[in-house]
């Protein structure tokens, strides 16, 4: 990645955390959160993309988030109403910047043309917003003739260009002073005030005479536009700081000129001064009365109270000083790191685990004390790092799950019905790998609840039932996996129906009297689909397979629950991080096997050696088992006692019968390579301290595909006998 | 740009004559630091600068500053019209204290 690839990387990812603050928090006003702070959050972060943009000069992006910031200026200074359409045109405004974004990661700099096009329309919808509004839109940009409209409410009431302009150090020493630039600039119009800054000048001692430490706030009544003030100071461009702001500009522009001034301990009354937003003698005024009164309400209340200044200004220069502090704090707690940095980190982790124990079972053949205290200690700092390793991946389930704000916003309007969504444990935390490929099944549910589960608000009505229908999106830890929950206050599932079209397709057999939770988990089944009419957003019957198959694939698991009319609860098992999981090794002949230990409940001897039957009697319950030794048919003589592992399935438990318990081990996932990956049963391998490969079981597709098998060659009764001890 | 000390003792004065411009702002500040330095009340004499650049102005308006930091006074005398020019254009007039000008014509003669 060249250098300049590297800042558009960083400029993309930044504009789409902005992009996500101001996502949400467009839908936070929408809810009725039309307070200064969501407001000001909001337009902050099209600021800030808009700044971003210019910064790497990505022109087409910054024309076009300055629409869009636009409006937002015009919604926080109160000119004109939210409204819910404006609110789906800002969100549209999104998308598109979305898309920007995502060209520039792609590579490309420029406009795309079938963007452009788009972003031209989605412009002119904004602008109809614009529109409604008192004001005139003002331009900036090249050429553009700034109108000088009637002063409003918003405007600070001057018909001056504000110039701010912060000249560099080496100004003087090539050749250049800035009273020439100065005396061109009023040859363009009226000069109506200049204050000279030397706050940038050190003490006597530090202070290079040849060096330029001036910076300019400057007031100038003129007709020309801002390109020609621009080419004013075209020769310094590089070499200085430069900020103009056209004749009546609006309150919010000072108080963005405000944040970007350079200044940063500054007094708040002098920050104000230099914006043009009040004069000298109105600040010495509110500085006496601070002095005199010294109960001391703060500087910005007092100069608000006299009315010298608008609020939203000392608001800004509070918050300005406030964010310096607070600015620097969190520079210092957060590192952005490359993520394939930390996945090196982590393959490192984890051969360092596996080094590890080849070392300890080392140690224990020699038996020697010493080296066994060493390993031992050597062992649990391993841990340690291999845990703070993992928590570096962990990223909080939060985001995603904000995201689905937005999605229920839409599909619910798309669907004509009122649906809240609820968040809770946005704090549960889980691999970053399995964040990203959590997504796209929770959206499926997500999509699914709203349509299939929540009714209409008329239907919810009859029955009795709020009209706002309520979605749950919730996370927790449950014994070392993350739960997610996606839980609707809907009609549930109707099981006769379920039950009629898994007969239909043969997916239950006439005699069969599947239980109530089984016939809930048939929509997990490859192309079944309930639902009577097809919307565009599911019911086409592909959706809840794929969705299961993808949990599946992070070795999670999907279950659903349901009350006919209360609602329907899908819960989705996962496991904390892909990487390294905790095992329990088994031997069947001369193989070893890991075992995922989360999955086992108990182990113990298996006393009855019968071969023809394949459940037990687990203390009165029925537990039925698969044979390792038969599934892979091990060769070699069968040892002489044989044990049973214990592992939960689905909701019910099963056995898995292997020769020998060696006891837990923590180890490495090693993915199988792809001419494995049809393999069914085997999740992964590792390797062992003694250097031999183990394999590593998937519980779940072993014991499923087990009673599969058991249920067409054995038993007919055979998927109950699992689950009826659930 | 050469330097007259006109008085000595509690107050000094001193005259600068020629251009105050960046070639000589090195020198400069090291000679008017050193003046301030060994006096309380330290008076510049200006009618003779014949130019001045921002970065004169700005050595000036270090020494003012300066002075101010050490409780002491600093003032000009009689700015040149180029010097004055300066001042105006950068809205800097009042930043500077300034010393009468001496009652009788330097020139004497018209007594």
């Amino acid at each position: 990645m060249s250098e300049q690839d590297a800042i558009y990387a960083v400029f993309a990812q930044e504009a789409r955390e902005q992009l996500g603050e101001l996502e949400a928090g467009l839908l936070r006003m929408e809810n009725g959160a039309s307070d200064e702070e969501t407001i000001n959050a909001i337009f902050r972060a099209a600021h800030t993309i808009k700044g971003g943009s210019g910064v790497v000069e990505l022109s087409h992006i910054e024309a076009f988030t300055h629409v869009l910031e636009n409006l937002l200026d015009r919604l926080r200074n109160g000119e004109i109403q939210v409204s819910g359409d404006m609110v789906t045109d800002l969100l549209k405004g999104c998308d598109h910047l979305g898309a920007l974004l995502k060209q520039v990661d792609a590579g490309r700099r420029d406009s795309d043309p079938a963007l452009a096009a788009e972003g031209e329309l989605v412009k002119q919808i904004l602008q109809r917003h614009d529109a409604a509004a008192p004001l005139a839109v003002e331009g900036e940009g090249e050429g553009e003739v700034a109108l000088a409209p009637v002063p409003q409410s918003g405007g600070v009431g001057h018909d001056c260009w504000h110039i701010s302009i912060r000249f560099g150090s080496n100004v003087l020493r090539s050749g250049m002073d800035p009273m020439a630039f100065l005396r061109y600039l009023f040859s363009l119009g009226e000069i109506v005030q200049v204050v000279t800054l030397l706050d940038a000048m050190p003490a006597a001692a530090e202070m290079d005479p040849e060096s330029c430490y001036l910076g300019f706030e400057l007031s100038l009544r003129s007709q020309v536009d801002k390109a020609a003030i621009e080419r004013v100071f075209d020769f310094v461009r590089d070499e200085c700081e430069l900020h103009i702001l056209p004749p009546h500009s609006l309150v919010a522009d000072y108080i963005a000129l405000i944040e970007d001034l350079p200044e940063e301990t500054l007094q708040l009354g002098e920050i104000l001064v230099r914006s043009g937003a009040l004069t000298r003698e109105e600040l010495s005024a509110g500085l006496a009365r601070q002095q005199a009164t010294q109960a001391a309400p703060p500087l910005g209340e007092i100069l608000v109270q006299q009315h010298a200044v608008q609020a939203e200004i000392v608001q800004a220069a509070a918050a300005k000083q406030g964010a310096v502090a607070d600015k620097k704090a969190t520079e210092s707690r957060l590192i952005r790191v490359q993520a394939d940095k930390l996945d090196e980190l982590i393959d490192l982790v984890g051969e360092m685990v596996i080094a590890g124990a080849a070392a300890n079972l080392a140690a224990q053949i020699t038996g020697q004390t010493q080296l066994l205290e060493t390993t031992s200690v050597l062992s649990r700092l391993v841990e340690r790092i291999r845990d703070s390793a993992l928590q570096l991946r962990m990223v909080q389930i939060g985001e995603t799950f904000n995201r689905f704000q937005r999605v229920v916003r839409d599909v619910s309007r798309e669907l004509d019905k009122e649906i809240d969504l609820i968040v809770t444990g946005a704090d549960t935390q889980l691999d970053k790998s399995v964040v990203e490929k959590i997504g796209d099944p929770l959206m499926h549910l997500v999509r699914n609840a709203m349509d299939h589960g929540i009714e209409s608000a008329s239907t919810r009505l009859q029955r009795g039932k709020p009209a706002r229908g309520r979605l749950h999106l919730n996370a927790y830890h449950d014994s070392g996996s993350v739960v997610l929950e996606v839980k609707d206050d809907g009609g549930g599932l109707n099981r006769a129906r379920i039950l009629a079209k898994a007969q239909e397709r043969g997916l239950v057999s006439a005699g069969q009297t599947p239980s109530d939770h089984e016939i809930c988990n048939l929509i997990f089944e490859p192309g079944f689909s309930t639902a009577e009419r097809l919307t565009n957003l599911s019911g086409r019957g592909v959706g809840m397979d794929v969705v299961k198959r993808n949990i599946q694939a992070l070795r999670g698991s999907a279950d659903i629950s349901s009350v006919e009319g209360e609602g329907s609860t899908v819960t989705i098992r996962l496991p904390l991080t892909l990487a390294i999981i905790d095992g329990f090794l088994v031997g069947v002949g001369k193989a070893s096997y890991v075992i995922p230990l989360e999955m086992i409940v108990e182990c113990m001897e298996l006393s009855e050696t019968k071969v023809d039957r394949h459940y037990l009697n687990l203390r009165g319950e029925v537990l039925p088992f698969v044979r390792m030794r038969d599934l892979f048919e091990s060769e070699g003589p069968a040892s002489e006692r044989e044990n049973v592992v214990v592992v939960k399935h689905g909701n019910g438990k099963a056995g898995i019968v292997v020769d020998a318990l060696h006891g837990e081990l923590q180890t490495v996932i090693k993915p199988l390579s792809s001419m494995f990956q049809h393999l069914r049963g085997i999740a992964g391998s590792t390797i062992l301290g003694s250097g031999e490969v183990a394999l590593i079981l998937d519980v779940q597709a072993l014991v499923g595909q087990h009673t599969q098998t058991h249920t067409q060659t054995h038993s007919p009764r055979g998927p109950q006998s699992s689950d009826a001890v659930a | 740009l050469t330097i007259q000390d006109l008085q000595a003792a509690q107050s000094s004065q001193l005259r600068l004559n020629g251009p105050l411009c960046i070639y000589s702002a090195q020198e400069l500040k090291r000679t008017l630091l050193d003046a301030l330095a060994a006096t309380e009340q330290l008076v510049l004499e200006m009618s003779s600068v014949d130019d001045i650049d921002s970065a004169g102005l700005q050595l000036l308006a270090l020494l003012q500053r300066e002075a101010a930091l050490q409780g002491k006074a600093m003032c000009l005398q009689s700015p040149s019209e180029p010097v004055r020019d300066l001042m105006q254009l950068y809205a800097m007039e009042h930043f500077f204290s300034y010393a009468p000008a001496p009652a009788p014509a330097t020139q004497g003669d018209a007594a």
